[in-house]
């Protein structure tokens, strides 16, 4: 028996090769990948033939998946699966966490079979959203290497060199992912460049273009661009289609906690912000976040209650976590921005923009200098913070003040 | 669930990992680049039973729609640019192409529902998401203007919803059926997935369930029995179908061959993050991004990291996929797995080279030059059935297996929609071609045995097919088929 198993094991590992992506377009990704040992897939969230990425599809993936690596620890297939759902799950619940449980599960498959390209690439993804950017690079790159016709790599290695603030080189892989495959994903990443360069026209034209790429049976994939298309109108000003793209995404996704705090933002602008604050308040509930505790602190001291405000702002620093933890800055902005604790903030953005010079980090380094004084480190950095060509409203209102303050 | 939660938890305990906080974060976009919508599934080409003069094809788009598919339900995608190309001087690039660009009205903005009651027309103001299309035509090469549009705002049928929403369904399917002045007939729209195969056991290691006691691996415990019939993995799915019907004389040069070749594709935009003036000029070149002429290419012989490369390519240039044509990887995994089947060559296949890339000489060759066409010789009329043994019109039914069984007016000449592709591929890699081919030319295509049987078990669609145009059957409804 041992000896036909081993005589069959190519056959197993062949034709998983070969044909068991046979009716790929039916069944398997296009950008499936290959792998060097037998791999038992099956169709991913969101795809034709596999469970729809809603909360439910999610939460059955997950507990199916589980169950399989239970009785089956190095079950590579399952792996890949769970941790594509966990990813989804993390970015529909703005909950990280479970991105740490698929960074585990696929470490424990790569140690037992270190090529296993499927493993690798979701790796890279895993390792973006646990803000690991430098690993996720160095997979990416590997992944890339393995694999020099798979679009996902671009798309991983551009945004590990986004975050990084290293902006040439990231429209770079994300120009080679579109020419390659335009995809919703390509898409939205070319969306993303052209903001930073203060593109928003050609930015909402592609995203919008990523949204209506976006088959039915990914409503989370939906709601996350319609959220997007709905910040973009925000930015431009223009409310009520900023309101229907968030309520798009909830549409698509129920509670799709990023365009319910949208739909916040367009209240406020819309100067009613009770509203707003009902909206932001049942959310909070859901996901305290830093963002979303400190724009309620925002509302309530403009009404110039000053205990609620301070419970808020505390519970955003208290969603951010230890300021050594930090992996970017937007704590140290959230502090500068409201001056509290201004030493931790540019300690802060000091240790982040060690890390990664990206435009926020510059930012949030430069508005912790002129908060403290340090007014020709501010310019220096407020410089590199917009040099993108940005048109990020926070970021040009520090420009110019800490340019006033220098007196020109 | 319950399980799954407390397992994420401890993991976030065990492993101390801070929460991002920022909540508009970019860099969490998806990666998953699966694009059902641009993913061309099928393409058949026949001549039509029942009106001989033309040629109908039928593209479809869009894998394994579930028929309860809401809130949101499968339609094509406007940004998508949908391609049917003809080929007919055998050089493997368009003479004639047909465009298709597809616009999506809100009927009412208030609301993002498919449909606010019934839908008893296809203006009916209860269908909220109305689908709506251009026809224009290429061509080269040909009489006629280069460029023209055959029809414009051309309506699609709702999708199946139920009894509710869509009662009698076929006649509004029907009422979208047009007929162009230039003779053309057209349709595009959601119907049932004509395409037929066991998916459940070709995934599990291609154990064919007819012939599971010769596979290498027989024994499963007695959960592989033999069972003469397989079972339909595409079974009541739907999926979304473009189907044109053109005279011939619009298809062929005067005094050229009557054998044309064809395939159907989807194209994406190109975008680039430099625009070249603020305003104009957002959109670049159209992308290939999925291509389809003969079926389970880009499955079964394009090995998995060429695959892009290969939907890109036009068919001109697949001289340069020539050799997984010549040494298949599926006639390797065949003779393989199944000890019992006379071993095929893995090497020098000239027959597939024939069959798949160049058209079978004396049937629908098309010359030398190697491209993925299905290849249509428009001479050969079906009867009303759609058969033709012996090239001779009869009223007989047509026959699954086309070719191989003497029907000459199907699969690989040309495709019809009951045409059972896989039981053919299945028998052409393992060269066990029958005794029609061979008798026609026995060095080109062996008759091995019983390589020549072979087959999945699942022999035709679940679905009946209509005897007009579109011909493909009525999709599943969405209330009855949860």
């Amino acid at each position: 028996m041992t000896t036909e198993r081993s005589k069959f094991a190519w056959v197993a590992a062949a034709i998983l090769i070969g044909i068991a992506a046979a009716f790929a377009p039916r069944l398997a990704s296009h950008a499936a990948p290959r792998s060097e040992t037998a791999v038992k897939m099956a169709p991913g969230v969101g795809m034709p033939g596999g469970p729809p990425t809603s909360t439910a599809g999610l939460g059955d993936r997950i507990a199916e998946m589980e169950r399989r690596l239970r009785e089956q620890p190095d079950d590579v297939g399952a792996a890949v699966l769970l941790s594509d759902a966990l990813l989804r799950q993390a970015r529909a619940n703005v909950d990280p966490r479970s991105a740490n449980r698929a960074a585990d599960v696929l470490k424990a498959v790569l140690k037992d079979a270190p090529g296993q390209y499927d493993a690798l690439r979701m790796l890279g993804a895993i390792q973006l959203s646990q803000h690991r950017f430098r690993d996720a690079l160095d997979v990416g790159k590997r992944a890339r290497d393995e694999r020099p016709g798979d679009a996902w790599n671009y798309g991983v290695m551009g945004d590990a060199l986004i975050e990084l603030g290293d902006y040439d080189d990231a429209f770079k892989a994300f120009d080679t992912m579109v020419s390659m495959r335009p995809t919703a994903a390509a898409y939205a990443r070319i969306a993303y460049a052209r903001e930073l360069r203060g593109d928003l026209t050609g930015a909402l034209e592609s995203m919008q273009l990523a949204l209506t790429s976006t088959p039915p049976q990914d409503p989370e994939a939906q709601a996350w661009y319609a959220t997007q298309v709905g910040e973009l109108h925000l930015r431009m000003g223009r409310l009520p289609e900023a309101d229907r793209e968030f309520r798009r995404a909830v549409f698509a996704f129920p509670n799709y906690p990023l365009a319910m705090v949208g739909q916040g933002k367009v209240r406020v602008a819309q100067g009613k912000s009770e509203e707003a604050l009902a909206i932001y308040l049942d959310q909070v509930k859901r996901t305290p976040t830093l963002d979303l505790a400190g724009r309620i602190g925002d509302l309530y001291a403009k009404r110039r209650d000053d205990a609620q405000a301070e419970r808020y702002y505390q519970l955003a620093e208290d969603a951010a976590g230890p300021a050594q933890a930090q992996t970017e800055a937007n704590l140290a902005t959230f502090l500068a921005d409201h001056d509290r604790k201004l030493t931790e903030a540019l300690a802060i953005a000091e240790s982040v923009s060690a890390m990664r010079h990206d435009i926020f980090t510059e930012d949030a380094l430069a508005w912790s200098y002129f908060k403290t004084g340090r007014l020709a480190e501010a310019r220096a950095a407020s410089e590199r913070a917009t040099r993108t060509g940005t048109r990020d409203d926070r970021i040009l209102s520090h420009a110019a003040t800490i340019k006033a303050a220098l007196g020109h | 669930m319950k399980k799954t939660v407390l397992l994420t938890v401890v993991a976030a305990l065990v492993m101390f990992q801070m929460l991002p906080g920022k909540a508009s974060s970019h860099r969490e976009a998806p990666l998953i680049s699966q694009d059902p919508m641009a993913d061309n599934t099928d393409l058949y080409a026949f001549v039509s039973p029942d009106n001989t003069d033309t040629v109908t094809f039928v593209a479809n788009y869009i894998p394994l729609e579930q028929p309860a598919g809401g809130p949101n339900f499968p339609a094509f995608d406007d940004s998508v640019l949908y391609e049917i190309h003809v080929d007919n001087d055998g050089d493997g690039k368009d003479n004639v192409t047909y465009q298709f660009r597809f616009h999506t009205q809100t009927r009412n903005p208030e609301t993002f529902l498919y449909n606010v009651g019934t839908i008893s027309s296809l203006s009916d103001p209860n269908w909220n998401r109305p689908q709506f299309y251009d026809l224009t035509v290429e061509r080269n090469g040909m009489p006629g203007n280069a460029r023209e549009d055959l029809g414009k705002n051309l309506p699609t049928p709702p999708d199946n919803i139920g009894p509710r929403s869509t009662p009698n369904y076929d006649t509004l399917a029907a009422s979208a059926v047009q007929t162009l002045p230039s003779g053309i007939k057209v349709f595009a729209g959601q119907r049932d997935d004509p395409f037929f195969v066991d998916l459940g056991s070709i995934f599990d290691l291609a154990g064919l369930r007819p012939f599971n006691s010769l596979h290498a691996i027989f024994d499963c415990g007695g959960n592989c029995p033999v069972e003469a019939t397989g079972h339909d993995g595409v079974a009541k799915f739907n999926t979304h179908t473009i189907a044109l019907q053109v005279p011939i004389s619009q298809l062929v040069k005067p005094g050229g061959s009557h054998t044309i070749g064809t395939y159907a594709s989807a194209s994406r935009q190109e975008v680039r993050i430099l625009r070249t003036d603020g305003s104009a000029d957002v959109h670049g070149n159209w992308v290939q991004v999925s291509r389809l002429g003969h079926p389970l290419i880009n499955e079964v012989v394009i090995p998995l990291g060429d695959k892009d490369q290969w939907n890109r390519q036009d068919p001109e240039n697949d001289s340069q996929f020539a050799q997984y044509y010549l040494s298949p990887e599926v006639t390797r995994l065949e003779n393989g797995l199944y000890a019992a089947l006379d071993n095929a060559d893995e090497s020098g296949r000239n027959d597939l080279v024939a069959i798949l890339l160049t058209g079978v000489p004396g049937l629908n060759f098309t010359g030398d030059k190697r491209s993925d066409l299905l290849r249509v010789n428009t001479d050969l009329k079906p009867g009303v059935n759609g058969a033709c043994f012996s090239g001779i019109p009869t009223s007989a039914a047509p026959s699954r297996l086309s070719v191989i069984d003497g029907d000459f007016c199907g699969y690989p000449n040309g495709r019809r929609l009951a045409d059972d592709v896989v039981d053919i591929d299945l028998r052409a890699f393992a060269q066990g071609y029958g005794s029609i081919l061979n008798g026609i030319a026995p060095t080109l295509f062996p008759n091995r045995f019983p390589n020549r049987v072979l087959g999945d078990g699942v022999d035709a669609n679940d679905k009946p097919f209509l005897s007009t145009f579109p011909y493909v059957a009525a999709p599943w409804q969405g209330y009855q088929v949860p």
